[in-house]
């Protein structure tokens, strides 16, 4: 009876207690994670936080002093730049280890290894992408620059420094929560986050869509809906710049489109509505008489935060801004001397080709008459539970096949800068270094991808340039799918890097871009891409009507809700309203639409009313694409907002007005009501559902997600205005990712904000604490120290560093 | 006397087990003090999950103090216990307080197991 007894109570004890150490999907290991010795009680970070005043980092050569503010930013003193950037990784791994290697893992197809199966696809996509591939040969490049290189690995040494400082109690708290362990960093993963940067900046292209688009609607057709400038469009550098250089002449290119666009499963289109703002104005245009910079580049938002703040002081450097946890340096801030800011440039660098295979067995393709073979790249993934799987991908002269068809006919090879080797890191370095015009523009000359517009402010001058390595391009290259069969269909080459555009000291004192076209339709050369010219014109609207700006000016415009697209559309659908079919209801929310000032503020119920509306509208009118959309295999394009509202303004007739699932002929009038009675039913639905009146704050309900997408962690109830084609971009999934403006003199005086913190544990006081100052539009004064002011007021904790 | 004793003793050597063991080191003190101690199942048992029971749990809430309840209100909607973060305390204790009674009731039987002859004398005495 005893043993009996004895033995089955031990086996359930081991048993249990196995349970709780291994956990069982999707459950964690509830025992080891509940511990309070080992589990997440260990990351319930102290509110009145401390780090040990005297550490040891392995590597570093001199002794390094960090100072931690009252809003955790780190300034690090070192006495070269080597032990700076290892710092840098030290200190970014301590407060953002889990998002850097999450981050990584992700873009290299290996998040499947910690989630399962489910995301294998999504993984599956990135590597045939070339990511990992992209990103070894940019490993190559960097490389060849040991001076630099050596910087790259400092910072991999001080986040593996910190790694192996940890215990499994030390954890960040989504190892415990996923239940692995970090593994140790290399520069290859630096070269992933770049990789990274560009598939969510450098991918603006819809060969897809507009091949099926052209082919369904006709050539004309397409040519009338789809103009690639806007006549009403405020290029980046002004249209009076003269063009003094002879442009490099293109060879001749075969521009064969495929047959139609038509693949067996549709792939990822780029999110819309990413985009930045940045601008410098000249002292003679500020009260102060002195140039002021200011840049807020918007993206999908999530925590932890995109960037990571700090200062780093070397007796040759001082730079404060913020980087990116991942990858050394800073991305955007200022110095003793300049300020830069960036957004992206809207330029298609990334084309698709279908190929030419001999036979389905994808072992040669066509090229110039002759048959060659693919290089293969066989793919391992090993899935969480044990599971691998391989996958073949397929590398050729138009790079990797990153869409792989049912029919192989329809294979899609995947041309993209961003695979091209090239030096991402040292433009940084530099830039950070940098004290005048002349540092500046040799620094940046060498960034290639994701292309940016560098805004730039010294004492002395101003500028901007649109730096990246652009493809040559003959008309309309790149716009659709080619025939990828030979020489004549590649790219011809780059356009020379001083011909980019570019702007100094311009007459109109101040230089701006907001994601707009780079140049007015002059340009000597082509191309396409993804832009938008709403913000940009109100923008520059505002800076040019302004002679005397202020710091608080800029805060301002950065804060700005009102939206060009509201102005131009509004009266224009008011106009088409027909009052007397609408019931009193109905009349009583045009009123409120009607006094309306365009300005998308939280408070009012007015830009709810329009948002609906417009996108009602905009669905009605082209109904048409809407339902050739769900055909399978069919993606296509759809008219820009400001040919919409144009074709509402000159041709409210027009046939696209038309309704095709009705026998009548509509006209805009009919769209235009049709739309209004849909929205005030869709308000009331809102407002029913939600148990309040429609508020522009609640219904655009920005919401800034955990990486993992863990809701617990998710910052939600956020009470914000903007509106994407307002300067202060918000959406419900992104915007303003960091708010800069530097006014530049001998002191730099400097204000930032951004929405998260700079700890990445959601046990961290400092988790999410910048949200709300960043909701309502309020800044930070940043502390830009010259030396190491251990008594500052603002210090909070200071750490000494020995080698 | 006894029953307190065993508490203490489990609480005091799994604590000084978890600074630098597993967690579930304390399975294991706590299955060699239910053997040691001698005590009946059930009052072995629970000797053993009052003391892990009161040492996570006031580890825990000494933790959460430190913290103001930042991460538990956030891991308290995670698992999900409604935000609340006493109720995560209590969880978290009763978690560990089972390992913990475990534990100690196998070792008393095993103990039981292995010398039958005291055993046998309590179940005399309770005859």
């Amino acid at each position: 009876m005893r043993p009996f007894k004895f033995i089955i109570m031990l086996l359930f004890t081991v048993g249990v207690t196995y349970l709780l150490n291994n956990g069982i999907s999707p459950l964690p290991p509830l025992g080891k994670f509940l511990s309070p010795f080992t589990g997440f009680w260990q990351n319930a970070e102290k509110t009145d936080l401390s780090y040990p005043a005297d550490l040891q980092i392995e590597g570093l050569s001199d002794a390094v002093q960090v100072l931690y503010d009252d809003r955790l930013v780190p300034h690090i003193f070192a006495q070269n730049t080597r032990d700076a950037i290892l710092t840098q990784g030290y200190i970014t791994a301590q407060h953002r280890l889990w998002q850097m290697e999450f981050q990584t893992h992700a873009v290299a197809g290996r998040l499947s290894e910690l989630v399962g199966e489910r995301v294998l696809k999504r993984d599956m996509e990135n590597r045939r992408q070339g990511m990992v591939w992209g990103a070894e040969r940019n490993l190559e490049e960097w490389k060849k620059t040991p001076e630099h290189y050596t910087l790259i690995e400092a910072y991999a040494e001080g986040i593996n420094a910190y790694i192996n400082s940890l215990s499994p109690a030390d954890y960040p708290l989504e190892y415990k929560l996923m239940n692995y362990a970090p593994e140790e960093w290399t520069p290859l993963k630096s070269a992933l986050m770049l990789m990274e940067m560009s598939n969510t900046l450098a991918t603006a292209e819809n060969d897809v869509e507009n091949t099926t688009t052209k082919q369904w609607l006709g050539e004309e057709a397409f040519n009338f809906l789809f103009p690639e400038q806007n006549p009403k469009q405020s290029p980046i550098i002004p249209a009076t710049k003269k063009w003094d250089f002879i442009p490099k002449a293109l060879p001749q290119t075969n521009l064969a489109e495929p047959i139609d666009g038509k693949l067996s499963h549709n792939f990822p289109k780029t999110p819309e509505g990413i985009g930045s703002n940045n601008w410098a104005v000249a002292a003679e245009k500020t009260l102060n008489g002195k140039p002021i910079l200011c840049n807020d580049p918007h993206l999908p938002l999530s925590v932890p935060s995109i960037w990571y703040e700090l200062q780093m002081n070397t007796p040759k450097l001082n730079v404060y801004g913020v980087s990116l946890p991942g990858s050394p340096g800073i991305i955007i801030g200022f110095n003793e001397n300049i300020a830069w800011g960036l957004t992206n440039v809207g330029q298609d660098v990334a084309d698709w080709y279908t190929m030419d295979w001999r036979d389905d067995s994808r072992s040669e393709y066509k090229y110039d008459g002759k048959y060659l073979k693919p290089l293969k790249r066989v793919e391992t993934y090993k899935i969480k539970g044990g599971k691998t799987v391989q996958d073949t991908v397929y590398y050729t002269h138009f790079g990797p096949i990153a869409h792989l068809d049912a029919n192989p006919k329809k294979d899609l090879a995947y041309r993209w800068v961003a695979h091209d080797p090239s030096d991402a890191i040292s433009p940084f370095l530099k830039l950070n270094q940098a004290e005048n015009y002349d540092d500046y523009s040799a620094a940046i000359s060498e960034h290639s991808c994701p292309a940016q517009n560098f805004a730039f402010a010294s004492q002395e001058d101003i500028a901007l340039w649109v730096q990246g390595k652009f493809p040559l391009k003959r008309k309309e290259q790149g716009r659709f799918l080619q025939k990828a069969d030979g020489r004549a269909s590649q790219w011809a080459g780059f356009i020379p890097q001083e011909h980019n555009p570019h702007i100094k000291n311009p007459e109109r004192g101040f230089v701006s871009s907001a994601n707009q076209h780079s140049t007015a339709p002059d340009y000597p050369y082509y191309y396409t891409g993804g832009f938008g010219d709403y913000r940009g014109r109100r923008i520059n609207q505002v800076l040019e009507a302004n002679n005397q700006i202020t710091v608080k000016d800029m805060m301002a415009l950065q804060n700005d809700n009102y939206s060009l697209h509201a102005a131009e559309a509004l009266p224009l659908l008011l106009q088409q309203v027909d009052k007397s079919a609408l019931s009193k209801e109905e009349l009583k929310v045009l009123k409120k639409v009607e006094s309306w000032d365009y300005v998308y503020d939280k408070d009012k119920a007015a830009p709810g009313i329009f948002k609906i509306w417009y996108d009602n509208f905009y669905q009605q009118t082209w109904d048409e694409f809407y339902s050739k959309d769900r055909e399978a295999g069919v993606q296509l394009n759809y008219p820009e907002n400001w040919k919409t509202i144009e074709l509402l303004e000159t041709a409210p007739e027009h046939i696209y007005f038309d309704q095709v699932a009705t026998s009548a002929k509509e006209t805009a009038a009919e769209v235009v009501n049709k739309a209004f009675q849909m929205t005030c039913k869709e308000i009331s639905t809102w407002e029913n559902k939600e148990d309040k009146a429609i508020r522009w704050g609640d219904y655009l309900n920005t919401t800034i997600r955990h990486l993992a997408r863990i809701p617990a962690f998710t910052l939600d109830n956020i009470d914000n205005s903007g509106d994407r084609y307002a300067p202060n971009a918000n959406s419900s999934w992104g915007g303003p990712s960091w708010r800069m403006v530097v006014e530049l003199g001998e002191e730099m005086n400097a204000y930032g904000v951004y929405p998260g913190g700079q700890s990445g544990n959601p046990g961290s006081k400092y988790f999410d604490n910048f949200t709300s100052h960043w909701a309502t539009g309020e800044y930070y004064p940043l502390l830009f120290m010259k030396e190491a002011e251990e008594t500052n007021e603002r210090i909070i904790i200071t750490q000494k560093i020995s080698k | 006397m006894k029953f307190l004793i065993s508490t203490i003793l489990i609480a005091a050597l799994s604590f000084l087990s978890q600074q630098f063991l597993p967690w579930w080191s304390l399975v294991i003190i706590a299955f060699i003090i239910g053997w040691l101690m001698g005590l009946k199942g059930w009052a072995s048992f629970l000797s053993g999950f009052l003391a892990i029971f009161l040492l996570w749990g006031i580890y825990a809430f000494v933790l959460n103090q430190g913290n103001e309840g930042i991460l538990a209100t956030r891991m308290a909607n995670l698992l999900p216990l409604s935000g609340n973060p006493i109720l995560l305390i209590l969880v978290t204790a009763a978690i560990g307080g089972l390992v913990g009674g475990l534990g100690a009731a196998t070792g008393s039987l095993g103990r039981q197991w292995a010398s039958p002859t005291s055993s046998k004398k309590r179940k005399r005495r309770r005859g």
